[in-house]
Parts: C-alpha cells; structure tokens; sequence
C-alpha cells in the first residue's frame, strides 16, 4: 500500500522557470499522490479534513465511472457550480470516459490537473472544486471559486487629488489584475511562494523582466522561502520576517494600496511583493527618499512638486527635531534665542511647575495618547476625542498653569508636521526617535543633539535595503539621481532609471524636450 | 570566526562607552530652565564719588511683560514690564556679583542689549569696562554701547512708549538714526574695531532725557582711546558723517533766498560717498576730501519754480551746506585733537610706512592738517510734483501769506 505513495520532486523557482511561466507555483518538499481507491479516498478525506463542517463532498455516477466532487462551502460560487460542472457530468453518456475527455466537457474557465495530496489539500482551501475519479491518480481542479471580499474602492490611507483613485484589496488575483490593466505587457511577471503551514498564503513577487535587477528578483524569492510561519495574514509580517536590519526604527521596505504607485515602481527597476489578503503591497528595495514621495508629486505639475517636496523635507526634519531644540533652547542654550522671543517665552514659562523636558515629554505623550485613540475609535467619535483633546491640552491645561503655550505650539506643530508626510511607516518611526532627541536635548541641550544626530545619520547610512544603500542616492551620491531627489524634475528631463537599483535598461524615456514652436499659415481673413 | 565572536562584544561596550561618555560628559550641570534666570536686558556703568563703580541693571519682569499668561493687563497697572536695580562695587564683575547675591534667580547676561555709561565714568575711561565686555564669553559683541549726560537710572527707567521693554526702545531709537548715519549705531564690535584701528577713536550714541524724561538721541560721545573727549550735536553728526563717507537718506535744510516762511528748502541726500586723498606736502599732511552724493527735492521754498537756474543753484547750495558742515565737525574735531574721522586708518590703508612714520605724533599733528572738502551734489529727481502749489496757482508772483493779508 505504502510502495503507491510516490515522492514528488519539489520543484524550485529559477530564474529560467520565472521567466517561462508568468504565474508559477511550488511543491512542497515530502508530497504524496492522491489515492486512487475509494476507500483510502475517503479515509484520507476524513482523517484530512474531519472535523470541517463546511466541506462538501458530491459522490455522482457519471456514466458508470464513480466521481467525486469536494469543496468548500462559501468559497464556492454554487451557481456556477451547478451550470459548470453538475449539469456537463449529468450530460455525460458514454462510458469509460478519461480525465481528458471530461476537462473539454465542463464548463469552467478554469481547469488544471494535480497529483498530490498537498496540491489537494490547497485547491480546496483556495475555494476551488476538487474532481477526483476513481482509479485515477490526478485530479482535477476546477476554478469556480466566490471567495468573500469587498469590491475594489478609493484608496483611504493615500489619497491624491488627481491621478488614479483605485487601491488595492484583499485578494491577489484581483490586485494583480489591477496591475496587469497598467502594465499591458507579459514582461510584467509573477512568481508565487506559497507560505504558512496553516494559512497556506499565496506570497507574489511581481517585478518586470528586462527591467529589474534579476539578482534583487531572486533574493527577494529566497527570502520567501526561508520563511517558516503558521501563518500569514498580512503584508506587516512579512515585512519583518523579510525585511533588513530587524532592529532599526526606520522602514526599509515601502508599503502602498495604489497600483498606480506600484506600477510606477515596477518601471523603475523596483519589485513588488504582494499577499493573499492583504490589501497592501511592499516595495522593494525602499530607500529613505522613497518615504518622502507623495503620489501626488508625480501628477502635479514638477514646478508645484518643488516647493512641496522642499517642504515635507522640511516638515520630516521638523517633526524629528523641533521639540528637542525646543528644550535645548529653553533649558541651555538661551542665548541664540533672539531678546523678544525670549523675554515672550519667559513670561509665558512663568509659574510652570516642571522643567522644560518634563513638560516636553508629558506633552508628547499625551500627544501620542490622543493620536492613538483618534486612530483606534470609530472616525465619529475620534473627532470628538480629538476635539476634547485639544480643548484639554490647548487651553485647560495652559489655564491651569501646567504647560506654557509655546509648547503646546511647539508639539502642536510637531504633529502638524508629521501629517504632512506621505508615509504612515515612516512617520511612526520619527514619533519614536523624537522622544530620544527630547531626552537628548534634555540632557546636553544642543550638543546633545548633535550627539544623536550623528549616530542617527551613521545608522542611516550603515543600513541597506535588499544591498542598497539606504541612504541612496545621496550616500553614495549620484548626481543624475538627484532629478528625484529633493526636486522632481519635468518628465522629459529624466531620461534614466535610478542608478542604485542597477536596472538591466537604464533608460525609461526617450521623448525629446518639447519645444514651443510658432504658427505659421494661418489665414485669419477666411473667418 | 572564533575572532569575530570574541570581537563582537568587545566592539558592543566599546560603541556603548563612547556613547555614554559622549553624553555624560558635557553633562546636565549647566542646565538653566528660562524661568529660573533673571535677563538682562541692559547695564548702566557710573562712577560714583568715592570712585566705586555703580551698576545699573535692567531686568526683564515676567509677570508684567505683555505676553505673559497674566495677559497685558498687569503691565498697565502699577508693575512694570521691567525693574532697575542698582549695585555699587570696586569693579564691575563685583558689582554685578552683588546681583547675584540679592536678587533671587541668577543674572543672565546673554540677552543684555545695551551698556550705558555715565558720562563721568566715559570721561575717566572706559579701558576696565572694556576689557571685562570683551573677556566675558556671556555678552554679545552686537550689544550698543552708548553714553548718557544724564543719571544712567534715569534713563534706563525711563519710559520708552509704545515700547513696553526700555532697552529695546531705547535701542530701537538708535537703529532708526542709524539708517542716515551709519556710525550712530556703536555696537561693541564696531567700538572696539574703532578703538584697536590707528586713529584709536571711537563713538558712542549719546542717549539723554527730554523736557518730558523721554530718551532721546541727543549725538554722539567722541573719545580719545579709551576716554570722552566730547560730543557732537546731531547736526555736527551730519559733517561727521560726510567726513566719514556713511550716509543715507539725510536732509539737507536751507533757508529761502527770496521771500520764505521760514521753512526753507529741504534736500534729501539718497546717498553719498566721500573720496579721501592724502598727499605730504613740505612736512605737513595735506587732505582733500571729495562728496559724491545723489540727492531729492523734499520740499521746495515758497512760490519757488523748478528750473534749470534754480535746479543748478540748489545744488549748489547743497554742495555748499555739506561742505560747511564738514569744514564744521572737523574744525571741532581738530580743536577736541581727536581724529573721529578716520584719518589716521585711511592714511595706514593708502600708506602704511608713511603711518609709521607719522603714527608717533599724530595726536599733535592731526590738528594741524590742512583739508580741503568739495562737495558735488546732484538733484535726480523733484518727486511727484515739480513746483510748488503757489507758484503753480499763483500769476501776481506774491506768496500765499501775502495776499492772504
């Protein structure tokens, strides 16, 4: 009985194979064939899947051959189920037809054979309808799948005022068809990892051939696959379990909902990585320029993009360390204070009964505390939260005589100035190392701050993303990258892919600069 | 691989040592919560009878500044926005030690904007003042030094509406004559550049009391070195001013040289530079000094019409009234025996070895210098109208006020 139970090569994505298939699938290592009797059939089946109420089993006698058909309920789309493949089988006279000849008589789009127990297992699982006939070693997969899911909406977490409004949700098939409508192309490719011994998640490097660096595709691919979870729900796990230098505060890989954005990245040489129910998607590698780049730069006019990228620059820097020099300032280092705005700031310290760095650090945590429960409560009642929190703190604590009014500027603005930057990640982290350079300032006024400083830009510097440079392409500097930089040049200006990601083609636009050009032969006397 | 084990941790207490030290070591021993200092926001040095030195201070009052959280009211009441006090020592340093120790919250002097001497102190000499204003690392070299004739209290307690803080008015007073004189504005960089140059004469604004105890700008201090000699009016500061070459935007006044109302002429001097050539001449050092200046009509005399003949006479009259009033400044500059303006570091910058020679006894000889000033002025322009409204209205040729009777 055990001598049936054949081994299955695994098979591993290469790069051969990923450039052959567009959608490519693995088996795991140790598989076995699906029975072909029926009593193992059904034994297997309960010792697999007892205990599973949702699993439907339709044993049909089609023609004299036994045939059974496995689902799961709700996943399925009964309808479909019943025109597809009840009504073809019922239709099926002549005997001892063969697995071939049924795949040409059911109605479904979708039709596929497997052999393994696992490949079994994850049909079922993925909402699919499972055709096993006896005697039979393969089986087929028929894709009548309906799994519950909401409808494609306007993305919430980046919104733009122009440009695409699409964004992603949770299920991959469709994510990746919102990318397939952009990129027209079967350059665009997608290598598929299954993950998770429980979830069994279908993981998705998307990347474009001819493009991507096919190094950056493989390590991205390896990373996948040392993973070892019970599950996986979400793209956030797998950005740590896939991510570089686990235990730094700065982001090094980008998360986005917008195809659009996607789709930009993938022509600029990056990679995607998406998840089966995740409505999110990870960009690879991601470069600390890359978390101060709205959408909205590149559908703006770049004359408009100048000036607001400036300012998230300066807002970012703002956000990291205006409530540090707040308290250096006040607390050591008054001299560089001009008078007026001393004398004001001294006048309006008066009485307060904490040193600056405590009422810094009470304030931002209360700042922090209200910012997580505007997140965490119904958008309703987080209005009113945030409004009652501004009323405690902007007005009855500096009644109170608790906190002085510059500072409830100071870390008004500082919250201001971390909305204005486009990503969330990004933002969580200058929230934490803020409190460092309070702490800092607090203890060396501005020396301290320069101390933290310089440690916080050799991390920066010494931390890569997928073997690029973090701090790409200002350390190490590349001229020609700049046009993306701090400015966006005009469209026609940048000719060239970003040199960090070391692209296969390094050029991306060969329109020439367009020119105004005078008219000529116009007869306005004939109008 | 054994060896990067081993190096691993020793690396991790190194990076940990390095850090902790780096901010251990400038330490929180000097921190100074804002609340808990006293700013200065200017000095008053005199000198008292017994030949102490008397330090006025000028400390900003929290409780009454307008944008205290009390809000404006309390500083339109009784307590001021800022207090004086007064302390006595052999020296400076002792003096305002003496703050320390009788006032709560300690002195900062930092933010101090102004010194004021006396001018009994000035004209004793300023050398100790001097050296302790540029030793101490705690004061601004952009702090103003001025002078006043008057008790140094006085003026610091002196109200300065609608400025609430007297030292920023009274600074602000300064800065305003100092955009038509440049000089006026005698910060200690400028003072001390002045006293270190080869002619070792710096001015001081001189800041007084009005009829109504108001401070107002009353000159400037000359001094020798480290003493005050004397003061110049605010018009001999004008002949101070062509002789230096910094000057913007001064007016000119000249009587009417016909029928007038007594307001006279007004020429507004938009700018104007002053070349300076030195050339000895049979043992004595003659100078000329040339005034290039670009000027406005301001105001034009009674019934006056703006022609070629008048355009030419006004400016000859302004190149006349500038050149009286350097042959002015400087005949009291010579007699003070001061070189206030400059000439000894001009004479150093066009001829350094011929300085040497004479830099022993310049102070006998400056007053001695024969100097010949010219001044070429020139109307650019008679603003928006070109005569005046009685002329324009008028075809009698007679004056508003007379055919008004």
């Amino acid at each position: 009985m055990f001598a049936r139970f054949r081994r299955v090569k695994s098979v591993q994505p290469t790069s051969s194979a990923m450039t052959a298939m567009g959608w490519s699938e693995t088996i795991a290592d140790g598989d076995v064939q699906i029975p072909d009797r029926s009593d193992v059939m059904r034994a297997w089946l309960d010792a697999e899947w007892g205990h599973c109420s949702d699993l439907q089993t339709r044993e049909l006698e089609v023609a004299g051959e036994n045939i059974t058909l496995v689902w799961l309920r709700g996943l399925v789309d009964l309808v479909r189920l019943e025109s597809g493949i009840l009504q073809p089988l019922a239709q099926v006279s002549r005997r001892r037809i063969q697995m071939n000849e049924l795949v040409s008589i059911l109605h479904t789009v979708n039709v596929r054979e497997i052999s393994t127990k696992s490949q079994f297992n994850a049909a079922v699982a993925d909402g699919q309808v499972v055709l096993w006939m006896r005697g039979k070693s393969q089986s087929l997969v028929l894709d009548v799948s309906d799994a519950p899911g909401r409808s494609i909406n306007k993305a919430e977490n980046e919104p733009t005022l122009e440009g695409p409004q699409e964004a992603f949700i949770e299920q991959l098939d469709k994510n990746l068809a919102l990318l397939r409508k952009r990129i027209r192309s079967p350059r665009l490719k997608a290598v598929s990892v299954r993950v998770g011994e429980y979830s069994n998640s279908t993981v998705c490097v998307v990347y474009i051939e001819g493009i991507a660096k096919p190094t950056l595709v493989q390590e991205a691919i390896h990373r996948i696959h040392n993973i070892s979870v019970d599950g996986l729900n979400d793209i956030n796990k797998l950005r740590e379990l896939i991510g570089d230098a686990p235990f730094t505060l700065f982001p090094t890989t980008e998360e986005t909902e917008r195809p659009d954005r996607v789709c930009g990245n993938l022509l600029q040489g990056r990679i995607a990585i998406m998840v089966d129910g995740s409505p999110n998607c990870l960009l690879v590698p991601a470069q600390f320029i890359h978390f101060l780049v709205a959408v909205d730069d590149y559908y703006f006019h770049y004359t408009l993009t100048l000036f607001i990228r400036m300012l998230r620059h300066v807002a970012y820097w703002t956000s990291l360390l205006l409530p540090a020099l707040y308290v250096a300032l006040l607390s050591y280092n008054q001299d560089l204070l001009p008078t007026p705005l001393l004398v004001t700031v001294a006048a309006q310290h008066r009485g307060i009964p904490f040193p600056t760095i405590i009422e810094a650090l009470l304030m931002l945590m209360v700042f922090e505390v209200l910012r997580e429960a505007g997140t965490r409560l119904p958008r309703a009642v987080g209005q009113s939260v945030s409004i009652v929190g501004t009323l405690i703190v902007g007005d009855s604590a500096v009644r109170a005589g608790l906190v002085s009014p510059g500072m409830v500027i100071v870390i008004a603005g500082t919250g201001v100035a971390s909305f204005a930057l486009p990503a969330y990640g990004f933002v969580n982290s200058s929230r934490l190392i803020q409190f460092a350079f309070v702490v800092a300032a607090g203890i060396c006024g501005l020396v301290g701050i320069l101390i933290l400083s310089l440690i916080l830009v050799t991390h920066l510097v010494s931390l890569r993303s997928f073997g690029v440079p973090y701090m790409a392409p200002i350390a190490p500097f590349s001229w020609s990258d700049m046009k993306d930089m701090f400015i966006r040049a005009p469209w026609f200006a940048m000719k060239r892919r970003p040199t960090h990601l070391e692209t296969v083609n390094e050029v991306s636009n060969r329109t020439p600069v367009p020119k105004q050009k005078k008219a000529s032969g116009w007869d306005l006397s004939e109008s | 691989m054994m060896r990067e084990a081993r190096w691993a941790p020793r690396r991790a207490v190194v990076i940990v040592k390095v850090v902790l030290s780096a901010f251990l070591l400038p330490g929180c021993y000097d921190i100074r919560e804002v609340d808990d200092m006293n700013l200065v926001l200017a000095l008053g040095i005199d000198e008292t009878r017994d030949h102490h030195v008397s330090v006025t201070a000028e400390f900003v009052n929290p409780a009454s500044t307008p944008s205290s959280s009390d809000g404006g009211s309390s500083s339109s009441g009784s307590r001021q926005p800022v207090i004086v006090r007064q302390e006595t020592g052999i020296s400076i340093e002792d003096a305002i030690g003496k703050f320390e120790r009788e006032i709560p919250h300690s002195v900062y002097l930092a933010q101090n904007m102004l010194v004021l001497f006396g001018e009994t102190y000035a004209r004793n000499g300023i050398d100790r003042a001097l050296d302790y204003f540029e030793r101490d690392r705690a004061f601004r070299r952009n702090q103003l030094f001025l002078v006043t004739p008057d008790s140094v209290t006085d003026v610091l307690s002196a109200s300065v509406d609608p400025e609430p803080l007297n030292a920023l008015g009274i600074r602000e007073l300064v800065e305003q004559s100092s955009t038509e004189l440049r000089f006026v504005q005698s910060e200690q960089q400028h003072v001390m550049e002045e006293y270190l140059s080869p002619s070792q004469a710096p001015v001081m604004a001189l800041i007084g009391l009005n009829q109504s105890g108001h401070p107002v700008l009353q000159g400037v201090a000359i001094f020798r070195a480290d003493h005050m000699v004397d003061t110049l009016s605010v018009d001999e500061m004008q002949g101070l001013g062509w002789l230096l070459g910094r000057t913007r935007q001064v007016a000119l006044r000249m009587p009417c040289t016909g029928a007038g109302d007594g307001t006279g002429t007004t020429i507004r001097i938009l700018g104007s530079k002053t070349r300076f050539y030195a050339r000895p001449d049979r043992g004595n050092l003659s100078v000329h000094l040339h005034v290039d200046a670009r000027a406005e009509i301001e105001q034009l005399c009674p019934h006056e019409k703006l022609d070629d003949v008048k355009l030419k006479q006004l400016n000859i009259m302004a190149s006349s009234e500038i050149e009286r009033s350097m042959r002015n400044a400087l005949l009291k500059l010579q007699e003070d025996d001061v070189d206030v303006c400059q000439f000894g570091k001009r004479i150093f910058l066009q001829s350094p070895d011929y300085w040497r020679k004479v830099s022993p006894t310049w102070l006998s000889s400056f007053p001695k210098i024969s100097v010949e000033c010219r001044a070429n002025v020139q109307i650019v322009r008679a603003n928006l109208s070109l005569n005046t409204p009685e002329s324009t209205v008028s075809r009698s040729g007679k004056t508003t006020a007379e055919v008004a009777q």
